[in-house]
């Protein structure tokens, strides 16, 4: 179907194009329709949700002012009240009814020749999207919904919101279990909350759970994601509008450092939440604390081969002293630190608390200097003092190795083969600092540890943000960067003159060029962005991006009736 | 045009208090969800303390455009209303909704039309026209704008008919607007104290002498748009040799803020190693109390400005004054020895005090209207909930514009969905 959605701008155009005169100079297939404002979304809507019949493709060409007007304020009202329907400008404002300046009476004559002009150039609009490659999309945006890979806060948080959204929403995780490492905490910082309440709190009605199945591979095809799960031994495809990677990161062990191999008593910040946990909830006794803990910070971080600060740890050795502290007074905790790293209020506020339960905080340079004391288990920890005096001893029963998150290699895997880019570590990189949860790739959002370091706070919000850009994503078809209108359509691939080469594939920075059955190359519309490498490469000359003048085909369709009227 | 007063009519909206980042990307999202939003800035643009930034970390790239881009989208999107110069007093709940006191400044001379041609100026017989704000130091990013100064307008409307444009208004009147809203989101960022300030601790010495500059101000003096030759310190012109950088001026300290804000260390880092590259021989010194850079390759960020030579001192200094024989005077306990020495510097760069805007029914003297602690569908994003930076702010917006649809779906009954196309069972 085929609709003229004609602005009267508040009746500035409507004196020189009479409504009734454009719809009789245009073809009697196109159906014409009167807007007030186009530029004005409520009445656009108004004026347009009941007259264009559900379930049809439509052309609509606004004719309307110029892109550098309202134009594109005008096709974005029409993108919102028609989301399905495929859009051209024709600019018959400025371009047509605004250069009939005669200050006084038109001429009977002038006038029907700008109501020509007019339609010309509605026609011209017409032309234009047919010329366009048909959308490869199949079917109505969010009818195949978003796929959110881990089920941890990040990805839990990122699919109740969608759900809340009113989006068919799949949660993979090759876990039986939902809740990530979340999942194995006890208490949060900084507010104190109980994990699980937390957890609970982001409900899984209306998900389609995929758990205990593993995303095997994640690719684009035909304008949708596909994705590989693999469930038991069975492998599945499905599809999918858009991605939410959720994948996190897995703790680094404290392994060797400090002997811990041959000396009892060395752990790590999880073993001791565990503990923790245990007393809390009444299923060990307080007496299973022990009497001295020593907290080392940065064990694993800031070093030559891991060069990054996980955030993470210095709010959890915090939240854990204090932990310690309220079960059993008496027991001495030291927080040995290179520094302690609590922005913000409520991370302050905490560290004032344990300061203010008696925790201790030593700071020292450099942790190679740290020197462990006790032959089976540990007994004593030195630390250099400075100006060379005597080594500073802190008695110790348990010492608790604060180590970083680090990103998986399945995460990354996952992230590369979506043409995300990730940093040497792994974790996987966005578009820093000003879109942080969209990463190179369209249609693919990141949330929570996967990108970097995230308390269950932070991976809360950020699985929530992803869900509504993913949420705005499958609406539009496109990134939210794009949201100012592009009148011109992707490039394209002329089919006699394309010899198959290949150029284009390999030199698209956006992986829009790809083969197709039999071997055809094709242009893939939503990830175009118009860049024009293809052109460059293609030594065939068939790679095309839209012109920027009228095609030939657009003038034929401006001139055809009074083509019409000279052969007959 | 400042404002469509068509704006009125529409009831179902949100209210987005402050278009910074995080106002912006919190309109942006609920745009996208199909709702309509009043966007309420009290400066003459969005883009908000972003904008007065030269260079945004971990990237430097240039903070204007990426800032510029995302009003643009705030300004074109046809579900955003934007309203400049405008300001919340209160707000007020009938158990319904909820009412926003709003005040607008009009402006003498509207920004968006004028031409700073100067005509006005030099139709004004009482040289009432300034060229130049003199409260705003920091507007390289903005087109120059012609002022008012109203100590010297008699009001005699030569200039209004001199502006070829017709973006003078002498009769312009502050207007109060009462608008129902469903939903809150403050998003009104941080401010830095003048210099002066009391929250800056007067140990500082910020406004004491133009060499001791606030890290705002210091942003604005190095800005590229300045152009990039020797640096010359403000005072009187002598080049630039030593710099230092003080953190946690009037922060983590019980007198004054108790909290770290997050986001200084970063900026210090980036402010220190962007005058190393302009003059490598220059001795800069940054004093720290904890150097933090838990974002996304903030770490390395440090390391890189490490690597390049700066010095990086863990010491808060007791005093910065101007010294006798010229330039500025540190006190401070060397981190080694922990005994207090003195250096002398060519400029002094205090960074710290970011305090979070109060907000509006907080603020003392605002009207009396009752506003409950917090009624539903309040809620607060970026600096102003927790101190963040560019990214966390970005995220969210983002956060609290989806809890604040997801809400009102509850509100309307549950279940319901933003995209019809998506929800056969709305139908």
């Amino acid at each position: 179907m085929k609709l003229c959605v004609y602005c009267t701008c508040m009746g500035h155009t409507i004196r020189t194009l009479p409504e009734k005169a454009l719809a009789a100079a245009l073809e009697p297939h196109v159906r014409l329709v009167s807007v007030d404002r186009l530029c004005h979304a409520a009445s656009c809507a108004a004026s347009l949700s009941e007259r264009v019949p559900k379930g049809q493709t439509v052309q609509v060409v606004a004719a309307a002012c110029s892109g550098s007007a309202r134009g594109g304020m005008a096709l974005a009202c029409l993108r919102s009240a028609l989301p399905m329907a495929r859009l051209e400008l024709a600019d018959i404002r400025e371009g047509c009814a605004w250069q009939a300046n005669t200050g006084g009476q038109t001429q009977p004559e002038e006038a029907s020749e700008r109501v020509a002009q007019a339609a010309a150039l509605i026609r011209m609009a017409f032309t234009r999207l047919e010329c366009q490659e048909p959308e490869l999309r199949p079917h109505a945006p969010g009818e195949l919904g978003v796929l959110v890979v881990g089920a941890g806060p990040a990805g839990l948080a990122a699919a109740s919101t969608l759900v809340g959204l009113g989006l068919p929403v799949t949660l993979a995780d090759r876990r039986p279990k939902p809740g990530g490492l979340a999942g194995l905490l006890g208490k949060l910082f900084p507010r104190m909350e109980q994990a699980e309440d937390v957890l609970a709190s982001l409900p899984l009605a209306g998900i389609t759970l995929r758990l205990g199945c593993e995303v095997i591979s994640l690719r684009r095809e035909d304008g949708v994601y596909v994705a590989s799960l693999r469930r038991g031994k069975e492998d599945a495809d499905e599809r999918f509008d858009a991605l939410i990677l959720a994948t996190g990161a897995q703790p680094v062990l404290p392994g060797t450092a400090f002997g811990a191999k041959q000396r009892k008593g060395i752990i790590s910040q999880m073993e001791l939440d565990t503990l923790l946990s245990a007393v809390e909830a009444g299923r060990k006794d307080s007496d299973q604390l022990a009497a001295q803990y020593v907290f080392v910070q940065c064990v694993h971080a800031r070093s030559a081969d891991k060069p990054y600060c996980s955030a993470i740890c210095c709010p959890t050795a915090v939240k854990n002293a204090l932990r310690v502290k309220n079960l059993r007074p008496q027991t001495d905790v030291t927080v040995v630190n290179r520094q302690m790293v609590m922005p913000g209020l409520a991370l302050e506020e905490l560290y004032a608390a344990a300061m203010r339960a008696g925790v201790r905080f030593v700071h020292v340079e450099r942790l190679d200097d740290i020197r462990v004391q006790g032959e089976d288990s540990v007994e004593a920890v030195l630390l250099p003092s400075q100006e060379g005096g005597e080594d500073r001893r802190l008695d110790a029963d348990v010492l608790v190795c604060s180590t970083p998150l680090q990103p998986t290699a399945a995460s990354a895997a996952l992230a590369r083969q979506l043409g995300l880019r990730t940093d040497d570590l792994g974790f996987v990189v966005g578009h820093e600092p000003s879109h942080p949860l969209e990463g190179d790739a369209e249609g693919v959002f990141l949330c929570g540890s996967c990108r970097w370091p995230a308390s269950v706070e932070q991976a809360v919000t950020q699985g929530r943000a992803a869900a509504a850009l993913a949420a705005r994503f499958v609406r539009l078809g496109r990134m939210p960067q794009d949201e100012i209108p592009d009148t011109r359509a992707a490039a394209h691939i002329e089919r006699e003159l394309c010899s198959a080469c290949g150029r284009c594939v390999q030199a698209c920075p956006h992986g829009a060029c790809g083969f197709h059955a039999e071997g055809e190359v094709r242009i893939e519309a939503a990830l175009c962005r118009r860049c024009g490498v293809c052109a460059a490469v293609c030594p065939c000359e068939a790679a095309r991006l839209p012109l920027a003048s009228p095609s030939p085909r657009e003038i034929l369709a401006a001139i055809r009736p009074s083509r019409q009227r000279s052969l007959s | 045009m400042l404002c469509d007063r068509n704006f009125l009519d529409d009831h179902d909206r949100v209210l987005v208090v402050g278009g910074g980042v995080a106002g912006m990307h919190a309109a942006l999202t609920l745009a996208a969800l199909d709702v309509s939003v009043l966007l309420v800035e009290k400066n003459a643009h969005l883009g908000g303390n972003v904008l007065r930034l030269d260079k945004v970390y971990p990237t430097d790239h240039c903070a204007f455009c990426q800032t510029w881009s995302t009003a643009r989208q705030c300004y074109d999107s046809p579900l955003i209303q934007v309203l400049l110069h405008t300001e919340v007093l209160g707000l007020s709940t009938d158990g319904e909704g909820i009412q926003a006191r709003l005040t607008m400044r009009c402006p003498l001379i509207d920004p968006s039309l004028c031409l700073f041609c100067g005509a006005c100026r030099n139709a004004c017989p009482h040289g009432a026209l300034l060229e130049r704000d003199p409260a705003r130091t920091w507007d390289p990013a903005l087109p120059p704008v012609m002022r008012v100064d109203q100590a010297r307008c008699n009001g005699c409307g030569q200039c209004a008919q001199a502006c070829p444009v017709g973006a003078i208004n002498l009769e312009a009147k502050d207007e109060e607007l009462i608008v129902p809203v469903t939903d809150v989101i403050y998003a009104t960022g941080f401010e830095e104290p003048q210099p002066g300030d009391p929250r800056h601790a007067p140990e500082f010495g910020t406004g004491s002498h133009p060499d001791i500059l606030t890290a705002m101000e210091f942003e604005a003096w190095q800005n590229e748009g300045r152009g990039l030759g020797p640096l010359c310190t403000p005072s009187g012109g002598k080049s630039v040799r030593k710099v230092a950088f003080v953190q946690c001026a009037g922060a983590r300290d019980r007198r004054h803020l108790p909290y770290c804000a997050a986001v200084c260390c970063m900026h210090a880092m980036k402010q220190a190693r962007w005058l190393k590259r302009r003059q490598p021989a220059l001795d800069i010194a940054l004093f720290y109390t904890d150097l933090r850079a838990p974002g996304a390759g903030q770490e390395r960020y440090m390391r890189a400005g490490a690597a390049e030579g700066l010095r990086l001192l863990r010491s808060r200094p007791g005093l910065v004054m101007a010294a006798e024989q010229g330039g500025v005077g540190l006190r401070y306990a060397q981190p080694e020895t922990g005994r207090p020495v003195g250096e002398i510097f060519d400029l002094a760069v205090i960074n710290g005090g970011l305090g979070q805007c109060p907000l509006p029914s907080s603020r003392p003297g605002a009207d009396g209207t009752p506003h409950s602690a917090s009624p539903v569908g309040v809620l607060k994003a970026g600096f102003c909930d927790e101190p963040a930076d560019v990214a966390g702010s970005v995220i969210q917006g983002a956060a609290r514009a989806v809890a604040a649809v997801l809400r009102r779906h509850t509100a309307a009954g549950g279940g319901c969905s933003s995209n019809p196309q998506s929800a056969p069972s709305a139908d």
